[in-house]
């Protein structure tokens, strides 16, 4: 896996940030994809040129019909495709990293903060954030703006693997047929050209492809469970959610009859409203 | 074997790693860029789309010797041996900061162990400066604007030679060549020039992100000093 350790590395710090599917995806990725690109592709695309032949003894005419016919070689489409689809993932491991170090550096503040004495941990405390992100346990939650970023990540991720499965359909469509037919300079009229090894190249091609579909499908399958856990959490906090009248405008406030409305005003104020997030907390 | 798997660059990485502790977060987005866009593909794509292009480059001729002269007459220097040679060249200023980095670690060791010579907690002492972030002020500031200039200049450097060799990013199909042995204007066909115009462009394109990060940075850096020095600026 030499050259794609880096990429691997990489990732796999993603992982641990990731839902379980987005782990189940990462693991398709790295054996059906990379590792059949590596030790099975490879091979079978090594003679491509060298033994794509034309029925002509015109120099030159070999080189420019197998260009025609392969402006890229599969082998090449599939790392660019493999490397533009890690991308979004990578831009998420950023945002994590980052969240991570502004969190850490909160921590520390917090933890000084402690060491004063009570008064001024009063005053510095309304002035301070809190980490938002970081649980009990240590470990980050994906909620609020993170969940935003992995969200934005999946759709990213979906559209680039559609892209690229569109795109290899337009360039060589989903078989090789056997014979390749090329008029171009400096060929002297229609040649036919043969490929090498093209049921092989086939049978790769959709491996390759359903590899690809599985990805997408599960990528779609994540986003969609994201959803489902999103409105399942919205729907459970309005249930518990307690309606209490809001505290009236001065202008609109009457005095309280008795000493019990005033304590319960004061205690609905003390429970507060619920912790204000944009897009919830998944809890994952 | 190609020449840039036996180059290494898993050493070269690992070597950048731990000078990048001591940059900035666009430092080691740019170390990843770097390996990720540009080493990997290098490595894993471009070295077999280049790996036949003596072989596979044909002249419409009989004539022995003509297609050698035809093809050092049209590529003087690969592509693929020019990226290394830019992958290389764009490492080395981060090296500077190292080598300015490992300096100071041993001034600083130095001065503890005659400080301290005969306290106890020396060796905690010796571990948290090895393991210490520098911040980036003074002559560490200066080194690591230096890096970043020496890395833009020859990033645009190897850039604009890859331009003026071979006359823009594109491969041209057909050339036309007409050096000694060849008997008349030969033409002469290169393999795959369409993949190589796409890789051209693909590692063009890579190259001047890095540059935007690096300049990026430089302005960062900048600013980040000019806050410090003269706090009362950002201050209403």
């Amino acid at each position: 896996m030499g050259e794609w350790d880096l990429l691997g590395h990489l990732l796999d710090k993603v992982q641990s940030h990731s839902t379980v599917i987005g782990k189940v995806w990462l693991t398709v990725l790295f054996i059906f994809r990379i590792m059949v690109l590596q030790t099975g592709a490879e091979k079978v695309w090594g003679d491509e040129q060298s033994d794509f032949v034309c029925n002509t003894q015109q120099p030159g005419c070999e080189n420019v019909c197998y260009d025609l016919a392969f402006p890229i070689s599969h082998v090449r489409f599939w790392i660019l495709q493999i490397i533009a689809i890690a991308t979004p993932q990578l831009l998420y491991l950023g945002h994590v990293l980052h969240v991570i170090h502004v969190e850490k550096k909160m921590k520390e503040r917090m933890k000084k903060q402690e060491e004063l004495d009570d008064q001024t941990n009063l005053l510095l405390k309304r002035a301070y954030k809190v980490p938002k992100y970081t649980k009990s346990s240590g470990e980050i939650s994906i909620r609020g703006r993170l969940l935003r970023s992995y969200v934005l990540h999946l759709l990213a991720k979906i559209a680039l693997e559609i892209l690229f499965i569109v795109g290899q359909y337009l360039l060589y469509g989903f078989s090789l047929q056997t014979r390749y037919v090329c008029t171009r300079f400096p060929c002297p009229h229609k040649v036919d050209c043969f490929l090498s090894r093209p049921t092989e190249k086939s049978v790769i091609i959709w491996f390759m492809l359903v590899a690809a579909c599985v990805s997408l499908v599960l990528s779609l399958v994540e986003l969609f469970y994201l959803c489902v856990k999103a409105v399942k959490e919205c729907m459970a906090r309005r249930q518990d959610y307690t309606v209490t009248p809001v505290t009236p405008p001065p202008s609109e406030r009457k005095a309280f009859k008795n000493r019990d409305e005033m304590i319960q005003n004061y205690v609905n104020l003390e429970n507060g409203s619920p912790e204000n997030n944009n897009m919830g907390e998944i809890h994952i | 074997m190609p020449l840039t798997s036996s180059m290494s660059w898993p050493a070269l990485y690992t070597q950048l790693v731990g000078a990048n502790r001591h940059a900035t977060s666009l430092g080691k987005i740019w170390l990843s860029v770097l390996f990720i866009f540009r080493v990997m593909v290098l490595v894993v794509a471009a070295e077999s789309v280049w790996g036949d292009e003596q072989s596979d480059f044909t002249c419409n001729t009989l004539q022995p010797g003509c297609e050698n002269v035809c093809y050092d007459q049209f590529f003087p220097v690969s592509h693929i041996r020019l990226w290394c040679l830019q992958l290389v060249f764009v490492s080395t200023p981060t090296l500077l900061v190292a080598m300015y980095v490992a300096y100071r670690n041993h001034r600083d060791k130095r001065k503890l162990l005659q400080v301290c010579a005969f306290a106890k907690g020396q060796d905690e002492e010796l571990e948290t400066l090895k393991k210490r972030r520098l911040p980036i002020a003074g002559a560490l500031w200066w080194t690591y604007a230096c890096s970043l200039v020496f890395r833009l200049l020859f990033e645009a450097g190897f850039m604009y030679a890859l331009y003026v060799v071979y006359d823009g990013f594109q491969m041209p199909r057909l050339v036309q060549c007409d050096q000694w042995p060849c008997p008349n204007l030969v033409d002469c066909f290169i393999s795959r020039p369409t993949e190589k115009t796409i890789f051209t462009v693909f590692m063009a394109t890579t190259s001047s992100i890095c540059m935007v990060l690096n300049v990026a940075e430089l302005v960062y850096l900048v600013i980040k000093a000019f806050t410090r020095d003269f706090p009362w600026v950002t201050q209403n």
